[in-house]
């Protein structure tokens, strides 16, 4: 009993203890993995996939998921580039436009699963490679760069508070500003209630379709988000920089503990999730000296992740 | 000797404690039996039986050796059949197909590539349905049965995996008069064959008429264990909810206008109903499963097309667009099937009870968390709700109380009519009373209550009218004071039977 007891008051800390356990591995590979310097640097490591991470919350807990966030993040990108290099508008114009674009394509999305009727995986998979392909159309498969406005648009990826980035400070924003929707709106806690039964939702009489929507929308406006710092770091707009972008914000979710299916998931899993993959990959590059190795790790840390999950949910 | 015996099971969920040493015993060929109120632990103990849960503590002894059941496989291979309320059938395979789903026949080719021989199954099935006596056609697709058929082939399932023990849980909760007969037949002829039942009922009738002995669980211990005749009614009653259930006597109410009417109403399961329903008055709507209540509910509410006929509120034609426009104009579903309709699983108490009026309980458009959950606990004690507490996960309460929340959290909004479909699905008796109570005063506040329920007791408890639905149409209709048990199941089942 007792035991059973300690575990169970254990299991909401699983994550936290996991992520000291990979920073003490880390720490004795690395001596310097534990450091101010180094906690900040992961901090704007992950900035871009937490940004991303965020949005992807909302469809997730809506009991969706959005894989056309890459694709969003670069077509976004490359809109805000060609505003600024080509058609000489200011970095606020520029900006507005990006992210309007992202919501945009995050609605198309929307609409697709909510009134259309197609399932996300197809919906979204669909739609990610068309946004990558609109991307190459409109950029020509040129990276595009920022034009002469350059050097200050780039102080969104690069300036700094102390030591906090801009982007990591934006990412904890973003966390924080999550948190206030999913548990003080009315709109998150929809959310919730789509995820977890939406015949029960709508015959309730909640519009479930404009909440559906509206989880989408803010996936495409994140990883727009998530688009712009990803071009301010690169100083381009590359039409290839977010592949793979929405596979790893999925990730983070997932590793943070929130679950497919819907129902379920916090802003602090979103936190816990990112920092985690930040360190796992942080630390893989300073410790091991095998790069290759990196990616089966990542991986084998997301089955992890899940496992324990699938497990603590499936014992009573 | 007994066939199977369960010694001082224990178990607790997230420290609270469910069953604190429970013991139950079944001997070869009886039907025994297992009530109690809702929470009482009756779905926790059979859930351990099957394997589904693992015990804390105590014994599992079949035949009189140590039985080590730790997943539902090991009980299926002991002999242990549990026939849930939800059956396990795949509906688009046969009759044939789901029994002997997973110990298909198998030939194979040249001694080595294992096929599956459909013949051989068939062959199988047959032979089995045949020595069972089950009318049942093995070549039939399981989508096509009705709820009494379906259940026969989990029976049938069950029996071919050699079960010696079959728990029925609810058995008769979805089934028609007529099917109701059958089922009580068939488990005699089980009887027979030395197949011990555990019978989970609410309906004490049923438990007095089959049952051999019974046993009375409450708050997750043993109460009482009676020989058949060693008992009352008021006995068992009084065991189950450890008090005297007292009927409340309706408040008086007088009858308004009439605030919702149908004209020749027809959609895709009902046809050309007419019914009205006035301020303060009670309209029992029953039938047997399937008859058309459930949607014709859900057609008032908007939630599924008319093809013709006239909806009238307060007179007025309306035609309902959406759902949101029933609800703003002042009608209320409570949905029948919590599962799929009524609650969301993930979320706790409090959010189940409010998230269908967001809007009343946030100011300056946040949710007012503090009210939500003071409002929260009111409610759980206002409707007797068995949780440890508002922030308690609804899916891990037990179906009766859910069900309670998912009637308080309707009644509690304001509306001026209410359609409850089977609004004590899964109830105790003490519960019951308390939601016909609450029921009662609705109508007495002037709302005007549409009930659809498959339990003729109910419906004559409760209507002031009753109405009975059979294959879509409503074919009978009179006020309470002209109502019968006899005429009402005779219009049920119909003239022809």
């Amino acid at each position: 009993m007792g035991s059973g007891n300690l575990l169970a008051r254990l299991r909401p800390f699983t994550g936290v203890i996991a992520l000291v356990v990979l920073c003490v591995y880390f720490g004795t590979k690395a001596p310097t993995f534990v450091s101010p310097d180094n906690f900040f640097n992961i901090l704007n490591a992950v900035a871009i996939i937490g940004i991303l991470a965020v949005g992807q919350t909302f469809p997730l807990i809506g009991g969706g998921f959005d894989l056309s966030q890459g694709a969003v993040a670069s077509f976004s990108g490359a809109v805000v580039a060609s505003l600024l290099s080509k058609h000489g508008q200011s970095i606020p114009v520029a900006v507005i436009a990006g992210l309007a674009t992202g919501a945009f394509l995050g609605a198309v999305n929307g609409t697709l699963v909510a009134k259309v009727g197609i399932n996300p995986f197809v919906a979204t998979l669909g739609t990610q490679i068309a946004f990558f392909g609109i991307t190459n159309v409109y950029t020509d498969n040129q990276p595009m760069s920022l034009g002469t406005q350059s050097d200050a648009f780039r102080q969104l990826s690069f300036g700094h508070i102390g030591q906090f980035s801009y982007a990591s400070l934006l990412f904890l924003a973003l966390v924080v500003l999550l948190a206030v929707v999913l548990r003080l709106l009315p709109f998150g806690q929809y959310v919730y209630v789509l995820g977890g039964n939406e015949e029960a939702a709508r015959l309730a009489g909640i519009p479930t379709d404009r909440i559906k929507i509206t989880t989408y929308m803010l996936s495409g406006l994140l990883a727009a988000a998530g688009g712009l710092v990803m071009i301010a770091r690169a100083g381009q707009a590359s039409p290839v920089a977010g592949v793979g972008y929405e596979l790893q914000s999925l990730a983070s979710c997932i590793v943070g503990g929130i679950a497919l299916g819907g129902g379920v998931g916090s802003a602090w899993n979103v936190l816990l999730g990112a920092v985690t993959l930040g360190v796992v990959d942080v630390g893989l590059q300073m410790a091991v000296n095998k790069p290759n190795w990196r990616p089966v790790i990542q991986g084998l840390i997301i089955l992890l992740a899940v496992a324990v999950d699938a497990r603590a949910r499936a014992r009573r | 000797m007994s066939l199977l015996e369960l010694r001082e099971i224990q178990k607790s969920f997230h420290g609270t404690r469910v069953l604190s040493g429970v013991s139950f015993d079944l001997r070869a060929g009886e039907v025994h039996a297992l009530v109690g109120a809702n929470g009482a632990g009756k779905s926790t103990l059979i859930k351990i039986l099957s394997g589904a849960y693992l015990r804390d503590a105590g014994e599992i002894v079949l035949d009189g050796r140590p039985a080590s059941i730790h997943s539902p496989h090991d009980a299926l291979r002991l002999g242990i059949g549990v026939i849930y309320q939800e059956f396990n059938l795949v509906p688009e395979l046969t009759v044939a197909e789901n029994i002997l789903v997973g110990q298909e026949p198998v030939r194979r080719i040249g001694g080595l590539l294992p096929v599956i021989s459909r013949g051989a199954i068939l062959a199988e099935a047959r032979r089995h349905l045949e020595a069972l006596g089950f009318p049942l056609r093995a070549e039939q697709p399981v989508k096509s049965l009705t709820t009494g058929e379906k259940q026969l082939v989990e029976i049938a399932k069950a029996l071919h995996r050699n079960a010696r023990v079959l728990v029925l849980d609810e058995p008769t909760a979805a089934l028609a008069g007529g099917e109701i007969r059958r089922l009580f037949r068939i488990i005699a002829q089980l009887q027979e064959r030395g197949i011990g039942i555990i019978y989970i009922s609410h309906h004490l009738g049923e438990v007095f008429e089959i049952s051999n002995r019974v046993t009375v669980l409450r708050d997750g211990r043993n109460v009482a264990t009676w020989e058949r005749g060693a008992f009352s009614e008021a006995e068992l009653v009084q065991a189950m909810i450890g008090r005297k259930v007292e009927s409340g006597e309706r408040p008086e109410t007088t009858l308004g206008e009439t605030v919702l009417s149908a004209e020749a109403l027809t959609g895709s399961v009902f046809r050309n109903v007419s019914l009205q329903v006035r301020r303060g008055e009670i309209l029992a709507l029953t039938g047997a499963a399937g008859a058309g209540q459930t949607e014709l509910c859900w057609a008032l509410y908007g939630a599924v097309p008319v093809r013709s006929g006239t909806l009238r509120r307060q007179g007025k034609p309306v035609r309902w667009r959406s759902l949101r426009q029933a609800a703003r104009a002042g009608i209320l579903l409570s949905p029948g099937d919590r599962k799929a309709y009524g609650i969301i699983p993930q979320l706790d108490v409090s959010a189940n009870f409010t998230f269908t009026d967001l809007a009343r309980w946030s100011g300056a458009g946040l949710l007012r968390r503090g009210r939500i959950r003071k409002n929260a606990e009111a409610l759980i004690a206002k409707y007797g709700v068995r949780c440890t507490g508002p922030e308690q996960e609804i899916a891990s309460l037990s179906g009766g109380n859910q069900q309670k929340v998912v009637v308080g959290r309707v009644a509690e909004r304001n509306a001026s009519v209410y359609l409850f479909d089977e609004p004590t699905r899964g109830v105790d008796i003490g519960a019951r009373e308390d939601i016909y109570a609450l029921i009662h005063a609705l109508a007495a506040r002037g709302a005007g209550v549409i009930v659809a329920t498959p339990d003729i007791q109910e419906a004559l408890r409760l209507g002031d009218r009753v109405a009975v639905m059979r294959q879509g149409q409503v074919v009978y209709e009179e006020p309470i004071a002209r109502a019968t048990e006899p005429a009402i199941l005779a219009a049920i089942v119909g003239g022809s039977e």
